[in-house]
């Protein structure tokens, strides 16, 4: 019922959005190990980025890469902002009362699209790997036909792809090699005490803000190009699935949840290949179908507590 | 323990997010009339559409209905004296008296952006507002967001009726407006002339729209498919919204009339992955098939360039129904598309040189903010300009209760555009499809606009309502045979 050639498109397309979840989920991991706070207004800082991306080449404010700079300075400094003045004032809130702070930024944010762009027109910008397709055509017979594996692709897919993977590499070498990176990692394992040996908590966290900004920027512009238009609720809301791998990665380990990412792309996509209705009907519900099975995996061994006492 | 409040917290947030899932001068005279030139189902589909269809050839053929038209001509044709359109009375005085009020409900959520055409309806209204108003009285235009969900459309009618008190419904276009309070307007003898959208909207007796609806729309892309040659199979494309099966079986009924296969496939909107969905709708059709789709311009511009980036636009024959008719949806694809997506328009372009054409482009720059011109747009320019033309027929002198704005709205059975392919009539009928006649457009990347690329032609009668709508335009007088 199904051949290679038929599913390998949708692989490649379900690669380049498991890489944009890959990205998210390493920016909302990072922060959240570093901060204690999962970021919900990650998408919608993203979002409002692109828009005033969109806004610059539509009006011709300025030249196309400047539009795009703007994006990520808009997004890095909205969300260091964020980070330095308001996220301190939730510091010893349990960990929801921080997630609900960032999720009323979202709103805030959406709220203000709505009302300076008008969010139900097209809005369409194209990033200049969005224009170039590659064209991978692998085992084909000997007049480079009838291949095995036969698909098109944009330079912004790949772009995704590779962007993840040294996104995910380069965290990896920060936190181990740096001394920023080992501060982090020590106040991801215990604040106070990181606090009582020196370590500038505020001026690290600030460091982890910023990062996870300048991905988030990073993240909108590529979303755009993947989505076909500036979407600005769907854009907002991204957020939500790509919180899936972080759940699977356990909110700690973050190869983890990079392949995690990957994973649910793909499967979201391949669901889509299928020549039976319902798997494609259901396709979107694959990130919270995996949240909730790691969930429950996690789970599985731990004491069940009734009127203070234990059983399994 | 924090992982498992966080499943929690996603757990919720997913629910959350589930959960939001010519004018006329009444010319008055019969050189327009026609009847017996309505092409039949057979040939409608397959044929090459007919040119603007003149009619002189059976100008007698059928009853003219000279001493039944409505009082369209004079202050109520909206015409200046020069021939150019202008709103209203055209004073360019504002009306400052009680104001008239006239509501509307509309479908405005992520994925169905119908205050699109409410925007342009207000637009109108202003600009009536700043020439004079209705004989002095402005009219007060207020329009309800039903959000897609029952309950609140339901309240959304109570509330215009009962507590608003309008005197008439324009340019609702909502989803379910219809279905759920179509039947409360006829008890309360409200008349309205909306943007139809479900198939209850085109089977009420108080309720006509300008448009044809996604269904006669999709019918008539699928029709133009078929002339370009579609082959094998046709894969109608569509929303999941309620009721949006509708839009899709006027092009399953083509398709079994045409001996073709046929597919429906639902696509849950916002769509956030085209590339996916574009690769699934391109393989369902096969090699030269046909496609039609039905989407609102934001999703369309993301299937377009999927397409685009999958390299298979010219795997098979697209059509869409008329919201794709958006200069947005021209401008942002590539020239890849050019003269490839075969849009049912509904009404003639928007670069046309006509007045009311020429009109709807400066009313949308002065009081529509900009917005892009489009389908959606013509549609509420039109309920504005028909209502406003209903309500100057009474005269200035008149008493703007419902009952007699009602009567005003049924009289009308003439009211010519340049934007129709024939005049628009609402009379007193059973039901209403009084826009059945079709325009084919195409993007074209070089002028970011869409080019007109078939003459007007008949949508094919493939069901009960769209017969007895022709067979009661002749009989009756309505239209072009008015």
């Amino acid at each position: 019922m199904l051949d290679t050639n038929q599913l390998f498109p949708f692989l490649m397309s379900g690669l380049g959005f498991g890489a944009v979840y890959a990205m998210s989920g390493t920016g909302l991991l990072v922060l959240y190990r570093t901060t204690g706070v999962l970021n919900f207004s990650f998408g919608a800082i993203g979002a409002f980025g692109a828009s005033l991306t969109w806004s610059t080449i539509e009006n011709e404010w300025a030249p196309d890469w400047v539009a795009y700079l703007i994006c990520i300075a808009f997004c890095a400094l909205i969300t260091l902002g964020y980070g330095v003045i308001l996220a301190p004032r939730y510091a010893n809130r349990d960990d929801l009362n921080k997630m609900l702070g960032t999720l009323g930024l979202a709103l805030i944010l959406l709220g203000f699209m709505f009302n300076l762009w008008n969010t139900e027109d097209a809005r369409v910008f194209r990033l200049p790997t969005g224009t170039r397709r590659m064209q991978i055509e692998w085992f084909c017979n000997a007049e480079g036909k009838d291949c095995v594996f036969d698909a098109r692709i944009t330079y912004t897919q790949v772009l995704a792809v590779v962007f993840a993977l040294v996104v995910a590499a380069g965290v990896t070498i920060y936190l181990q090699r740096t001394k920023m990176g080992t501060a982090m990692r020590a106040i991801a394992n215990d604040r106070e005490v990181a606090s009582l040996l020196g370590i500038p908590v505020r001026r690290v966290e600030a460091a982890a803000w910023l990062g996870s900004g300048i991905l988030c920027g990073i993240v909108g512009l590529l979303l755009v190009d993947l989505f076909g238009s500036l979407d600005v609720v769907l854009m907002t809301w991204f957020v939500i699935p790509s919180l899936a791998p972080v759940l699977v990665g356990r909110l700690r380990h973050l190869w983890v949840a990079f392949f995690a990412a990957f994973a649910i792309g793909v499967v979201e996509a391949e669901l889509n290949a299928s020549t039976w209705d319902w798997p494609s009907l259901y396709r979107k519900t694959t990130a919270y179908v995996v949240a909730i099975g790691a969930l429950l995996w996690f789970a599985r061994k731990r004491n069940l507590v009734i009127s203070g006492r234990s059983t399994r | 323990m924090k992982l498992r409040r966080y499943g929690a917290a996603l757990a919720a947030a997913s629910l959350v997010l589930a959960a939001c899932g010519g004018d006329d001068e009444e010319t008055g005279g019969a050189d327009t009339a026609t009847a017996s030139a309505e092409p039949t189902a057979e040939d409608t589909a397959s044929a090459e559409p007919t040119a603007e269809p003149t009619a002189e050839d059976t100008a007698s053929a059928e009853p003219t209905a000279e001493d039944t038209a409505p009082e369209v001509g004079g202050e109520a044709s909206q015409m200046s004296a020069d021939g150019e359109s202008v709103c209203g009375l055209g004073t360019g005085e504002e009306a400052s008296g009680d104001a008239i009020k006239i509501g509307a409900v509309v479908t405005a959520i992520p994925g169905i952006a119908f205050d699109l055409i409410t925007n342009q309806t207000r637009a109108y209204f202003d600009c009536v507002n700043a020439n004079g108003g209705i004989y002095g009285h402005p009219i007060e235009y207020i329009v309800e967001n039903d959000e897609l969900d029952p309950a609140k459309a339901g309240a959304a009618a109570a509330k215009l009726v009962e507590s608003d008190n309008v005197v008439a419904l324009a340019g609702s276009t909502s989803i379910l407006d219809c279905p759920i309070n179509g039947n409360y307007y006829t008890e309360q003898s409200i008349y309205a002339v909306i943007a139809g959208v479900p198939a209850e909207c085109f089977g009420l007796p108080n309720v006509a729209a300008v448009n044809m609806g996604p269904h006669y729309s999709a019918l008539g892309a699928a029709q133009a498919v078929v002339r370009a040659g579609a082959a094998g199979k046709m894969v109608a494309v569509t929303n999941t919204a309620p009721g949006s099966e509708y839009n899709n079986t006027g092009v399953e009924a083509l398709a079994a009339q045409e001996g073709l296969d046929y597919e429906s496939v639902f696509v849950e909107t916002p769509i956030s992955d085209a590339d996916t969905v574009i690769l699934d709708i391109v393989a369902k059709a096969g090699e030269g098939g046909g496609v039609t789709l039905t989407f609102t311009p934001p999703e369309m511009i993301k299937l377009m360039v999927a397409a685009e980036n999958q390299g298979v636009i010219d795997d098979v024959i697209w059509g869409s129904a008329t919201p794709a008719n958006d200069g947005s949806v021209a401008q942002a694809v590539g020239p890849d598309w050019d003269g490839k997506l075969l849009i049912n328009a509904e009404f003639e372009p928007t670069d046309k040189d006509g007045p009311d054409t020429r009109l709807y482009a400066s009313i949308s720059e002065e009081f529509g903010g900009g917005q892009p011109l489009g389908s959606f747009g013509q549609m509420g320019f039109l309920a504005g300009r028909i209502m406003t033309s209903a309500l100057l027929s009474m005269g200035a002198d008149a008493e703007f209760t419902r009952d007699n704005v009602s009567e005003a709205i049924k009289g009308i059975t003439r009211f010519e555009s340049d934007m129709f392919c024939k005049p628009w009539y609402f009379g007193d009928l059973p039901l209403h499809i009084p826009n059945n006649w079709d325009i084919t457009v195409v993007p074209d990347s070089a002028s970011g606009k869409m080019v007109k690329t078939e003459e007007c032609f008949a949508i094919a009668e493939l069901d009960d309502p769209l017969i007895q709508t022709r067979a009661a335009e002749i009989s009756e007088g309505l239209g072009e045979n008015g």
